[in-house]
């Protein structure tokens, strides 16, 4: 009995691996006519035609952190900078530097740092986190030339259904086509 | 010259990553030597006490000071070609870069030892940090050196994080060809990409937030650096166009380097098709430009100072350019801001040896700048009694300088074998995309 034979699958799938951006657009256009729509696509460069076929119309909500991250940041630096002047001069009775207890000016500054800061932070747990990030070696389909120069389009399928799957694939162009297993990690 | 393809592009830049010849590890070993002497000169700053340093009233800023102001202008050009021309598309960064966002973190980290060498008792450097001490009192927010530890944290912070969103897919392209400890070391920080298509959708969106963030910011850096300065009322400071000043010097010394570094880098690592002359003859055409808008504003603090009326700072400016240090001054006026115009002739801009020299001569003209500005003006302040005229480097200041340079390079040169010196995604994506049609035609 194989090792794995035991072990629960966690993603299985048909991969078709291709050489052009063309072909890809065309079997992920096909799958979908066939009612595949749970398909990825691996890239070794973000192609903006694949991109604009496969990917959902909508932005990427990576911008809502880029926004909110830094609206943070300006309400944090302005109300830790202003927190710090009433707290001196009100229960301490000292102006520094003869300065305002809220001297906004010199806020801005604070502000601004930390605004660009907490909003870049935000931006890239937003980017971590919608592309599910870190993830193990556990990834169906996934091949070492995906880094080079060729296109994978990975359609999740049963082993059942990997024949009908694997010849649309070719039809579309694929100069490969495997079925893979991936199970869970122990 | 074979016509570029993707797998190309992969090989050539992964290839600068195979095990290094006998003439690398030279340099490193020399590299590291000089780091274990600049460290040697602080300890012994440190045991003995800052007398050893050579610093003394009124002019105590320096030599340390000038060199924490040099190598964050150094840090200023690697954003500029990461950030501000992506958003201006000019594809011509590409190729560059990655090394100048290297060379970007590289120099904060540098730039970043000045302050805790400069504090004399290093060890208390977590006073400047946002926090009260045991009486309640906090650090003053309205001042310039508060500024600075918010602006220099934010920039190594968000610079460190952009070059690292950068390297990700290229990390993760030499994971799936490495073997053993480079192996471990890019899966983990690869952080399993696999370049689907929702990775790079989020990627390209978060990459374009980084790069709109760090356009201010790299503005907004040297500007605070340079309100170390003006705001204090010390002649030849105080002056409103020290903020743009300081941001055109920083580009220009960072510019500057980036050119410093990758005329050997290019040779080294054998990246002729992908550096070629048309990059060096872009960042040539801009130093022009940054030479001159330096040379305007040294124009202008001459103009403003005569035109000011105020006695102390005529008497300032002209004892920058006519007093015991006026041939620093002239140095640098000469290396910042004629040099530069040597590259309006084609010919010159696209010889390697001249760009090189000129570049290196342009670094040793910024440091005379920032040290004109700060120990020049120093020593004419509103005392006459103190005034003191001359400067000396101690060995231990000139020990750390040295050692300085040396930690700058022996990070990128360790760096440039670790992880790929020209962005391989980038450089795929400038090329045409791969097609049946185009292949049927003949071209792919």
């Amino acid at each position: 009995m194989s090792r794995t034979a035991y072990k629960t699958v966690e993603e299985a799938g048909v991969v078709g691996v291709f050489r052009y951006v063309d072909a890809v657009v065309e079997a992920v256009r096909r799958a979908r006519e066939q009612g595949w729509t749970a398909l990825r696509v691996y890239q070794p460069v973000p192609s903006h035609t694949i991109l604009a076929e496969v990917a959902p119309p909508e932005k990427s909500p990576v911008r809502f952190f880029a926004l909110w991250g830094g609206v943070a940041g300006t309400v944090l630096g302005f109300a830790l900078a202003s927190f710090v002047g009433i707290k001196m001069h009100t229960y301490q009775g000292l102006l520094v530097g003869g300065k305002p207890p809220v001297s906004v000016p010199a806020y801005i500054i604070i502000a601004f740092e930390l605004t660009v800061l907490l909003g870049a932070l935000a931006t890239l747990a937003g980017f971590i986190l919608f592309s599910k990030l870190p993830r193990g070696e556990n990834v169906a389909g996934y091949g070492p030339e995906f880094s080079e120069d060729r296109f994978g389009v990975f359609i999740p399928c049963e082993a059942s259904q990997a024949e009908p799957v694997m010849a649309l694939l070719r039809e579309a162009g694929a100069e490969q086509v495997r079925f893979e297993e991936v199970y869970e990690e122990d | 010259m074979p016509e570029l393809t993707y797998s190309r592009v992969n090989r050539d830049i992964l290839r600068t990553l195979e095990t290094p010849g006998r003439a690398y590890w030279i340099a490193v070993a020399l590299l590291a030597a000089g780091v274990v002497l600049g460290g040697y000169c602080w300890w012994t700053q440190i045991q003995t006490g800052m007398g050893v340093s050579g610093k003394f009233i009124p002019t105590a800023w320096f030599a340390y000071i000038t060199t924490f102001v040099f190598w964050v202008g150094i840090a200023h050009s690697g954003t500029l070609i990461s950030a501000i021309l992506f958003l201006f598309r000019a594809r011509w960064r590409t190729p560059v870069y990655r090394s100048a966002e290297a060379m970007t973190v590289f120099a904060v980290m540098t730039a970043g030892l000045f302050p805790l060498i400069h504090l004399g008792r290093a060890w208390q450097f977590y006073w400047l940090l946002p926090y009260p001490n045991e009486r309640q009192l906090w650090p003053n927010f309205r001042s310039p050196l508060l500024w600075d530890v918010f602006a220099v944290t934010t920039y190594f912070t968000v610079s460190a994080m952009f070059l690292y969103l950068g390297l990700i897919p290229d990390i993760a392209a030499a994971r799936d060809r490495a073997t053993g400890w480079r192996r471990r070391l890019y899966r983990l920080a690869s952080l399993g990409w696999r370049g689907t298509d929702t990775e790079w959708t989020h990627y390209s969106s978060a990459y374009m937030f980084f790069a709109a963030f760090a356009t201010p910011l790299v503005v907004s850096v040297h500007s605070v650096v340079s309100w170390d300065f003006t705001m204090s009322i010390v002649p030849g400071w105080h002056s409103t166009i020290f903020a743009p000043y300081f941001v055109a010097g920083a580009i220009h010394s960072g510019l500057a380097m980036v050119i410093t570094l990758l005329i050997p880098l290019r040779r080294l690592f054998r990246l002729e098709q992908f550096l070629d002359t048309l990059h060096f003859e872009q960042l040539a055409r801009l130093m022009i430009v940054t030479g001159l808008i330096v040379g305007y504003a040294y124009g202008v603090e001459f103009f403003v100072a005569w035109y000011s009326g105020n006695p102390f700072e005529l008497s300032t400016f002209l004892d920058r350019a006519f007093g015991p240090h006026g041939d620093l001054f002239w140095a640098m006026v000469v290396f910042n801001c004629g040099l530069p115009l040597l590259f309006f002739a084609p010919r010159l801009r696209r010889n390697y040896a001249v760009l090189l020299a000129v570049s290196v001569l342009v670094n040793v003209g910024m440091w005379l700048e920032r040290f004109v500005i700060i120990a020049v003006s120093l020593t004419n302040d509103y005392l006459p009694a103190i005034w003191r005229k001359t400067f000396h480097f101690t060995w231990v200041e000139a020990g750390i300088l040295f050692g300085s340079l040396c930690w700058f390079l022996l990070l990128f040169f360790l760096f440039a074998k670790i992880f790929p010196t020209v962005s391989i995604t980038e450089v795929k994506e400038a090329l045409p995309e791969p097609r049946r049609t185009a292949a049927a035609e003949g071209h792919a």
